[in-house]
């Protein structure tokens, strides 16, 4: 035994001071930090974009004006530039890990696009100069009609104790024009939460040309048998009652116009209001409900421009419309860039925008309502209203600033209308 | 407190702290009286005041053991946030030393401590058992919350005879074990342990001078990992990585990463000594360098959770970062006896220097299937933390019989400076202040077998001068507004203190006993800053023995 301790001492004794010197050496490396200067480009890309992020820029496509935000959210700095005729954004800050956010919008041949994007995550840590980002630090953005769709308003947390059967989304005619829902697909984006440790992609999928799903929700109809008219929205719930019977604290969304039932618990179901679809839905499905991260999740309203079938074999394909991560297991719907109507991004927290998961050109930003079960909705901030009194929304594809948290969620709060179709009309 | 220290290992450590007092009776002619404790300890100056434990051999100290219990409390709002405003818990102690064998050559000290102690209303701690040990990397919440810390710690120090009659050979081992849970969410048990190896080795030349050396090595790692029980909140928290300077981030039910540390400090170091003795006076002269690294990691959560509804703690460790850190200091201890005997003086003069680099890193993920860990891609050094001290301290003890002192007298002056830099944005706190104290105790012949022990003290701190410079970020957080700024009014306060003690002893209960319990109270009250703090009382009341 005596022995044992003995050879146990004289082999921790030295092995502590190998690891010693070693921290030592790389603490002893440590130099005093000292301020960079860099330059990134903004590049407009309209085609495809590799795993690099390289893409072939559009040189006929502006990009001067465009605000960039070098900011970092570890540190809660914002170091801001604008974009020159070249579209260099040139600043002086400390070495450190970036996201880098351009947004604004510009015109071509006549028409307004937005030019929202961000790259996160990306260490800045020496000196970059106007030559070598005009090769190498590049931001390719993807411009963005702007459309007339917007999901307006989502009450994702819950309320104390644990109550989340009253999550409901909210999707809205911002526009000036008819829009018919026919096959839009409410999808709920991957990965399910907000992580600093993006999916791994095979490289043959580029960078952001597309967006994965986790379950898509199709929209009924035959092409014209949903209309929304501007200043009408339509209301989509997890399960639509009076929640008040179950929790005071929650609210009434009984009249919303569809359910996303899963199938399972029937008596969750509401036989007055209509069931949406599920065309996709990728890893395990749980049929209790279809219940979305109290801590948020991100969503975007996708057109296919079809009907789409659950399980359609000639359908979903690996590869072409579905696909894996490069270890993963399940295969998630693969939704290409251009069909991406509107999205938005929800995290744990406001700090949290260096865990933001989906790319730039679906949400440059991200909202939080910043806590669990607290009963709160995330909304989009009203600019104005129409001369039918109806409301116009913030919409400039950045939730971080076009979001606000409410005291408590509701239904239409603003004087919204109600489709023609809607069940409540008719029930 | 879910976890406690084993019984059985307290009881074997206890069983080698005894191991380390010599057996036998003493060879004074009195009985050892916590005066006496006080007095030897005073005249051992290379055993008290420096690393070389071979050096103990020259202190020739007698033979004393001591150990007690005591209960002790605090209270007020003189105080930074994370120590707690009505604090109180318990501890034993013993400590003895003396020369072993039969012609008692060789020395051996040994020192054991236990302490149990509630920190309530603590506020801006969610990680370390110790929040005031200069570590800026570490989690911060708001939440007034109790802790309640536990640990014991022993060293031994032992010397050799004198080997052909110039060399001594000496060694110090020290462990440390602790743990400590804070009660509310987020709620972190913390596990500490520290083991520390000092040899050393001393030349004497002629009956007069000597010269010493020490190597000093500690590994100390401190664990924690933080739980939610409400899982109605996820409560907010600020990852600290210097003053003024955070992330907020929250925890989530199952325990983000960013609730875990794992804190691994290495530290290597040494120290030279002179040694001069002479019939009346005694000097020692040292001097120590020491280099500390220590890395603060979040640690792999154990047990991710699968559920689809709550943020998964997914993530590998990464470093929430290092300090680097030289201390070096210069001491010089004497003791001066008259002709008679009947008088000795004691000085002290140190002087400290510390300087600590806060190192920051720039991590990425590597995603690559065969490896899925963060790397580090850079990193620097943010900030920078200073403290430089001198301190002297001298008294004069009227020596009574055996080893007690009939009376003591003595003051001490102190000048300290702490600075601290964050280098971009720079931001800047410097703080100068002078402590003075002064205080006398009475050793009172109560009886043939009692004595009573009586001290008093005064003393305070001024303010010398005080600047903050903050252009971070969070200017208006209350992070910063309720914690970093009223941390710098603080530490800048000038403010008075006093304090009374009275220790009654009676010999002979035991044989080469003497059984003691005595009480202490100490008041500080703040002279500026009067709208943030008031005053602190210290209460402690102890029963012990010495031998």
């Amino acid at each position: 035994m005596k022995k044992h301790i003995f050879c146990l001492i004289s082999l921790i004794l030295p092995m502590s001071g190998f690891v010693s010197c070693e921290m030592m050496e790389e603490a002893g490396d440590a130099k005093k930090v000292e301020p960079i200067t860099v330059s990134y480009k903004v590049n407009a890309v309209t085609g495809f974009v590799d795993a690099n992020g390289n893409g072939a820029p559009d040189p006929s496509f502006p990009t001067e004006g465009l605000q960039v935000n070098f900011v970092n959210y570890n540190e809660g700095s914002v170091f801001e530039s604008v974009a020159d005729a070249e579209g260099i954004a040139t600043t002086t800050l400390p070495p450190g890990v970036y996201t880098i956010n351009v947004f604004g919008s510009v015109e071509n041949e006549g028409e307004t696009y937005y030019l929202n994007g961000a790259q996160t995550n990306i260490p800045l840590i020496k000196n970059i100069s106007r030559e070598e980002a005009a090769v190498g630090s590049t931001i390719n953005l993807r411009p963005a009609k702007v459309g007339p769709l917007c999901i307006k308003e989502v009450y994702y947390c819950g309320i104390a104790p644990f109550y989340f059967r009253d999550q409901t989304y909210e999707i809205y005619n911002n526009g000036d024009e008819v829009y018919y829902l026919d096959h839009l697909c409410f999808t709920q984006l991957y990965p399910n939460v907000a992580t600093a440790v993006l999916p791994s992609w095979p490289t043959s999928e580029g960078k952001d040309n597309f967006v994965y799903g986790i379950t898509l929700w199709q929209f009924p109809g035959n092409g014209t048998d949903y209309p929304l008219a501007p200043g009408e929205s339509v209301v989509v719930v997890q399960e639509a009652r009076d929640h008040r019977e179950n929790n005071p604290g929650s609210f009434d969304n009984s009249m919303a116009e569809f359910e996303v039932w899963a199938g399972g618990k029937p008596e969750r179901d509401n036989p007055n209001v209509p069931n949406l679809e599920y065309v996709y839905w990728g890893g395990s499905i749980n049929t209790f409900q279809w219940l979305t991260s109290v801590f948020g999740a991100a969503f975007c309203l996708y057109q296919p421009g079809q009907k789409l079938t659950f399980n359609d074999n000639s359908y979903w394909i690996l590869g072409e419309t579905t696909q894996k991560e490069v270890t993963g297991t399940y295969e998630w719907a693969k939704i290409p860039a251009d069909k991406v109507m509107d999205g938005v991004e929800f995290l744990p927290t406001m700090a949290d925008l260096n865990m933001k998961r989906i790319p730039g050109f679906v949400d440059a930003g991200g909202f939080s309502v910043g806590a669990t079960y607290i009963g709160k909705p995330a909304a989009r901030k009203m600019t104005g209203r129409r001369d039918d009194g109806t409301p116009l929304y913030q919409d400039t594809n950045n939730s971080t600033e076009d979001f606000e948290m409410l005291d408590s969620p509701a239904i239409r709060r603003n004087g919204e209308k109600v489709p023609s179709w809607s069940p409540s009309l008719h029930n | 407190m879910t976890k406690y220290i084993g019984l059985k290992s307290v009881c074997c450590l206890l069983f080698a702290a005894g191991a380390a007092f010599p057996a036998g009776a003493q060879d004074g002619d009195a009985l050892n009286t916590p005066a006496s404790v006080e007095r030897i300890k005073a005249g051992g100056l290379w055993l008290t005041h420096t690393n070389n434990a071979a050096g103990a051999i020259l202190d020739n100290a007698s033979y004393y053991a001591n150990a007690a219990f005591d209960y002790h409390m605090s209270n007020g709002t003189f105080k930074q946030a994370q120590s707690g405003k009505r604090n109180n818990g318990f501890g034993f102690s013993t400590d003895g030393g003396g020369f072993l064998g039969d012609d008692k050559k060789f020395y051996v000290w040994g020192e054991f401590n236990y302490s149990r102690d509630k920190i309530r209303e603590a506020q801006y701690n969610a990680s370390l058992i110790d929040p005031l040990r200069r570590m800026p990397f570490y989690i911060a919440d708001t939440s007034k919350s109790k802790w309640i810390n536990q640990g014991f710690d022993m060293r031994v120090k032992a010397a050799t005879h004198l080997i052909r009659n110039k060399l001594l050979l000496g060694f110090e081992g020290r462990y440390e074990v602790g743990n400590g849970a804070k009660q509310k969410d987020p709620r972190p048990e913390v596990e500490l342990s520290r083991v520390e190896v000092i040899p050393s080795l001393l030349f004497r030349f002629g009956k007069r001078h000597s010269i010493g050396a020490d190597f000093d090595y500690y590994s100390r790692r401190e664990r924690g990992e933080a739980s939610v029980t409400n899982l109605r909140n996820n409560p907010s928290i600020w990852m600290m990585v210097a003053p003024g300077f955070f992330k907020q981030g929250s925890i989530d039910p199952n325990g983000s990463p960013s609730g875990l540390g794992d804190y691994n400090a290495n530290s290597m170091g040494g120290g030279l000594q002179y040694g001069y003795t002479a019939e009346r006076i005694r000097i020692v002269l040292s001097g120590n360098y020491a280099r500390t690294v220590e890395d603060a990691k979040t640690a792999d959560h154990p047990n991710p959770s699968p559920t689809t509804t709550t943020a998964q703690s997914t993530e590998r460790p990464y470093f929430l970062g290092t300090t680097r850190k030289d201390a070096f200091d210069v001491n010089l201890n004497a003791k001066f006896d008259n002709a008679s005997g009947s008088h000795s003086w004691y000085v002290n003069l140190s002087y400290r220097d510390d300087d600590m680099d806060g190192i920051e890193y720039i991590q990425s993920f590597d995603n690559a299937p065969d490896v899925q860990e963060y790397v580090v891609d850079f990193k620097t050094v943010r900030s920078n933390y200073t403290q430089q001290s001198a301190k002297g301290e001298v008294s004069l003890m009227r020596n009574g019989s055996g080893n007690d002192y009939r009376w003591t007298v003595g003051a001490d002056a102190e000048y300290v400076k702490d600075g601290y830099i964050y280098y971009i944005p720079r931001s800047t706190q410097d703080v100068e202040s002078l402590r003075l104290n002064a205080y006398a105790k009475k050793n009172f012949r109560t009886g043939d077998l009692s004595r009573l022990l009586v001290g008093l003290k005064v003393g305070g701190s001024k303010n010398l001068s005080a600047e903050m410079d903050y252009n971070g970020y969070h200017a208006e957080e209350q992070c910063f507004t309720d914690f970093t700024l009223k941390d710098f009014y603080y530490l800048s306060s000038s403010y008075v203190h006093a304090g009374a003690s009275v220790t009654y002893s009676h010999l002979g209960i035991l044989k080469n006993t003497a059984v003691y319990t005595g009480a202490a109270f100490d008041i500080y009250k703040m002279c500026t800053h009067k709208d943030l703090f008031d005053q602190r009382i210290f209460m402690q009341f102890n029963l012990g023995m010495t031998f």
